[in-house]
């Protein structure tokens, strides 16, 4: 039976441009990392890459 | 052997393209025009049609691409999917055949400015935190089914959140199958990538409207100043995100009323200017050019930017005087456009050919400069008159 963290409903105290949830912030509501954090970052970094985007876009685009 | 030959005229145009945007003498004057709702008109369709299916308006531009001959184009230069204003609600759009008559451009629309979309007590959470605010605050506000931090979820906001952001991926991730059609069909470049706006026209365009953002310059203006500044990085960020990985293209800078009689001479140097030249110098740091797509007069300002390394941006006339801008930047900078959209709308295709070729004397005479419109051309533009600019371009300007 794995242990889920308590997801946190706190805004990031530090949004780099780029990011809407940085990984830091996301790390923390993760459970125990028991594989290869690069991989799970890099994947994380990639998605908020595409979040961030849409925001961004609304603004400056349309 | 058809795909061979279309690959050499590609290879072509890229090389005639990139080296008058970088300054130089090009075989011949390379023919760029940024073509929105004019596509529609000559492909014979309406401006709904290109604005609400992006498909439409990728045929409507490849095919004029394609008749035309044309050097280089933007895949879409209408731009908005209206999808997308749709499935969010936004507020500040409207788009033809839905409110509009089909046969208008999509619209902005600003508020009052009691009615801003972004209230003068918010400059500091802007300014803490640019991209909180859009999630939390401007997002919300700007478009009807999302619901602002902190109030009752709704099954739309939900809905509208996750259909905006499929909406987005789809659109954008069409754009690279678009780029290669008109490479592969008809050769021709495309002809910008990224995105790119003034920090000071984010504040006026989006947040606090223009006349909200011109009495805060009296009243609040170390607020804008920091706004600005917050914004930066931001602009930047895109502005790199989505420019061309090849950087033979560049980066567009799309002007608006950060200029005089919009603002003051010293508005502008104190506001406008120190939040914008540091993203330039930086985007030029990085190998990539940015097009100043000067929209309205900016003559005011051309010795501003003369202090920017010469080749980092290209000076795109719309209303200036092409003639006087190749005079005062041309040392340093490509100009392109300054065919006035008047006379494409208006004139004939004689007064076209007799303005096109004072262009090309005193303009292109050297090299450095690249054929188009003052302005992105929209329906009114007459379809003969941009086929004489094109040929006699093409004919008439050969090195």
């Amino acid at each position: 039976m794995t242990q889920e963290s308590k997801t946190s409903n706190a805004q990031p105290q530090c949004r780099p441009a780029g990011t809407v949830v940085p990984w830091p912030d996301q790390r923390r509501d993760l459970p125990e990392m028991t594989g290869n954090e690069q991989l799970v970052e890099r994947n994380w970094t990639e998605i908020d890459a595409w979040t961030y985007a849409f925001l961004w876009h609304c603004v400056v685009s349309f | 052997m058809r795909a061979e030959a279309t690959e050499r005229l590609y290879q072509e145009r890229l090389a005639r393209y990139t080296t008058a945007l970088r300054n130089g003498k090009p075989d011949r004057v390379p023919i760029r025009p940024f073509v929105a709702e004019f596509t529609a008109k000559y492909a014979g369709m309406d401006c709904q049609q290109v604005t609400q299916d992006y498909r439409l308006a990728f045929d409507a531009a490849a095919r004029c691409a394609a008749d035309f001959d044309w050097d280089a184009i933007v895949p879409n230069m209408v731009y908005l999917w209206g999808t997308i204003p749709q499935v969010l609600g936004t507020r500040y759009l409207a788009v033809p055949g839905v409110g509009l008559p089909r046969d208008t451009g999509f619209q902005y629309c600003e508020p009052q400015e009691d009615q801003a979309w972004m209230k003068p007590d918010e400059y500091d959470a802007l300014i803490e935190d640019p991209t909180g605010y859009l999630l939390n605050v401007w997002m919300p506000r700007t478009n009807r089914y999302l619901v602002g931090d902190g109030q009752p979820n709704t099954w739309r906001n939900n809905v509208a959140w996750l259909q905006g952001g499929m909406a987005v991926m789809q659109y954008f991730s069409a754009f690279g199958g678009q780029i290669e059609r008109l490479r592969r069909e008809c050769g021709t470049v495309s002809a910008i990538a990224g995105i790119l706006k003034s920090p000071f026209d984010i504040l006026a365009d989006k947040f606090r409207g223009y006349i909200g953002l011109t009495m805060d310059l009296f009243e609040r203006p170390e607020k804008v100043l920091a706004a600005a500044e917050a914004l930066m990085p931001h602009m930047l960020h895109i502005a790199l995100s989505t420019a061309d990985p090849n950087k033979q293209v560049p980066i567009t800078i799309w002007m608006h009323r950060g200029c005089v009689p919009f603002v003051s001479p010293a508005q502008f140097e104190r506001f406008f200017w120190p939040t914008l030249k540091p993203v330039i110098e930086e985007i030029w740091k990085h190998g990539h050019q940015t097009l100043f797509y000067a929209e309205g007069q900016w003559h005011h300002h051309w010795q501003h930017f003369r202090e920017l390394p010469a080749g980092s941006i290209i000076y795109h006339c719309d209303r200036d005087d092409v003639f006087a801008a190749k005079r005062a930047l041309g040392d340093r900078f490509a100009i392109s456009g300054g065919i006035p959209n008047v006379l494409l709308s208006f004139g004939t295709p004689q007064e076209v050919r007799d303005f096109c070729k004072r262009v090309i004397d005193e303009v292109a005479v050297d090299g450095g400069y690249i054929m188009d419109a003052g302005a992105i051309m929209q329906d009114d533009t007459r379809i003969e008159n941009i086929r004489a600019m094109t040929e006699f371009t093409r004919e008439y300007g050969v090195y």
